[in-house]
């Protein structure tokens, strides 16, 4: 986990330094050295910021995101326009992501056809692209997976070779590995290909891959990165980041990517600000892998130089249970509400009959039921004053 | 043979009851429960203004990397150090390609990337201030810190 200060127009900027100094040692006292320390987290924040505002810019798309919003509130025409605009624009990270809804979004209004041409570029993109059960209607998962399988399995294999050895490749905007790497079954047809290791300048190329190139075997690309790294003495002053730097919508985005370089899988946010003359503390904890935010938190924060201890006790006793539990595991409790969308999805979520609190009181009750009944009954036998005579 | 009846509906409705215990992670993902740093913790050492690794180098790794998998928690900072020689920009590079080369030698073992950080520090965090080649060579290495 990592704890990183959050500055906006309205934040004090000592304060929320020093509390989140603060808090981050409260942390590292109960969750030990799983919480990085200010000193690491120092350094690798100005050793990863500037690759992951470059890519945090990238990733953002105003396009994907309206037109999920638009599904997930049944705005099917609106979310159609949208993402139809978005897959012709051909960008490499949100391409396959487009295809996904655009398919959903067909489906939902049983344009089947237009769909499963939508699912089969997302699948040509992606091959192991898959939708989660969990949150999805079942009929257009097992009508994706049905998709999936028609799809054909060859193609064509690509090896990928970089100079820094270890460099990530990414294909289509989906992580592949690390150079050098080959990766099989590739199909025909555009794609594009980028090869990025942080301080370097990204490597991109867009290969258009005919029946004839997968007929004749491997395809080998070789990439060379150049070093960017202008000032290596720079040290940030900021343990953290700003609404300058990423803008309001970026947040969750830039924090959920600095986090995956920081090797980190919650990444706490912390901004001390001042709100109509009273101090107050806000917290926002995102989740990394699901590149989403828990439903942010204020702490009124009076007097905060002294009451400091206090303070970062109640904001740690207010944090806890949301690290102990899987967020995808009761997401309308704690998902932050403009975030829902992305895990709730149409259609309920069903828990299985067994999970479900309900069941487990009903077959007590029946249980116990059935065991006063029982006791009744053998009482009643036992002293033989049953009047029923079974001749 | 009431009582027993008794006592095997209580035991039964007590076992129920027990299994639905509503499923919440303990703290052990944040690293709470103490796990053996010193088998993944210790430094790889390069020779002079080199980052490839020898065999030996490879099968220590291995070891790591099934420690690793066992403990899939956890999350390792590669620390990339050098010696003084040269400019302070190419001995960052060095460091992180060095840092790079042990990232990718532990992914060939099956470790998830994501859960290996690359650092360099070049030049700027020496162990000693002797120019002796023996503290020179204590300086070309990667540490690693275990999360």
């Amino acid at each position: 986990m990592v704890v990183l200060e959050y500055r906006n127009k309205n934040s004090r900027v000592s304060e929320t330094s020093h509390f989140t100094d603060r808090l981050r040692e409260e942390f590292r006292r109960r969750y030990g050295s799983a919480v990085l320390s200010t000193d690491e987290t120092q350094n690798l924040v100005s050793y990863y910021k500037e690759g992951v505002l470059k890519d945090g810019k990238e990733v953002s798309s105003e396009l994907l995101e309206e037109g999920k919003k638009a599904y997930f509130q049944l705005q099917l025409s609106d979310a159609e326009e949208n993402l139809s605009k978005l897959v012709k624009q051909e960008s490499e990270m949100t391409q396959v992501e487009g295809y996904v809804v655009l398919g959903l979004t067909h489906f939902a209004q049983n344009k089947q056809k237009i769909a499963e041409e939508d699912f089969r570029e997302a699948l040509r993109l992606d091959p192991a692209r898959t939708l989660d059960p969990r949150f999805f209607p079942p009929k257009v998962v097992k009508f994706f997976h049905q998709v999936q399988e028609r799809q054909k399995k060859s193609g064509s294999t690509i090896r990928v070779e970089a100079d820094p050895q270890g460099s990530e490749v990414w294909v289509n905007g989906v992580f592949k590995g690390l150079a050098p790497l080959v990766v099989s079954n590739f199909p025909t047809g555009r794609h594009s290909v980028r090869i990025r290791a942080n301080h370097y300048y990204d490597f991109f190329k867009k290969i258009n891959l005919s029946e004839e190139q997968a007929e004749k075997g491997d395809v080998i690309l070789r990439a060379k990165l150049s070093w960017n790294l202008k000032n290596p003495q720079k040290k940030e002053n900021v343990i953290g980041f700003s609404s300058d730097e990423v803008g309001e919508d970026g947040i969750v985005s830039f924090s959920s990517t600095l986090g995956r370089d920081l090797g980190a899988s919650k990444v706490l946010l912390v901004s001390v600000e001042s709100e109509q003359g009273k101090q107050v503390i806000h917290t926002q904890l995102v989740d990394v892998k699901l590149k989403t935010s828990y439903k942010p938190d204020s702490f009124g924060a009076e007097n905060i130089e002294e009451r400091s201890a206090e303070l970062a006790s109640q904001v740690m006793e207010k944090m806890s249970p949301k690290l102990d539990t899987a967020l995808e595991e009761n997401p309308e409790k704690y998902v932050a509400n403009r975030y829902q969308g992305d895990i709730v999805l149409i259609g309920h979520h069903r828990k299985p009959l067994y999970k479900r609190p309900f069941f487990w009181v009903l077959l007590a009750a029946a249980a116990a039921g059935g065991g006063v009944a029982a006791a009744l009954a053998g009482g009643a036998a036992s002293t033989g004053t049953l009047g029923v005579v079974f001749q | 043979m009431r009582s027993r009846f008794f006592y095997i509906l209580f035991v039964f409705v007590l076992s129920m009851v027990g299994c639905h215990q509503t499923h919440v992670r303990s703290a052990s993902h944040l690293g709470k429960e103490k796990v053996e740093k010193e088998k993944v913790e210790g430094s790889v050492y390069f020779r002079f203004d080199r980052w490839t690794l020898t065999p030996e180098q490879v099968d220590l790794l291995a070891q790591k990397a099934a420690f690793l998998k066992a403990n899939k928690e956890s999350t390792i900072i590669l620390e990339g150090h050098t010696d003084y020689v040269g400019s302070s920009e190419y001995n960052l590079q060095l460091g992180d390609r060095r840092a790079r080369q042990i990232k990718l030698e532990l992914f060939k073992q099956g470790i998830n990337p994501g859960r290996l950080v690359v650092m360099s520090y070049g030049k700027d965090r020496p162990l000693s201030q002797s120019h002796s080649a023996e503290a020179r060579q204590n300086e070309r290495r990667v540490d690693f810190k275990m999360k």
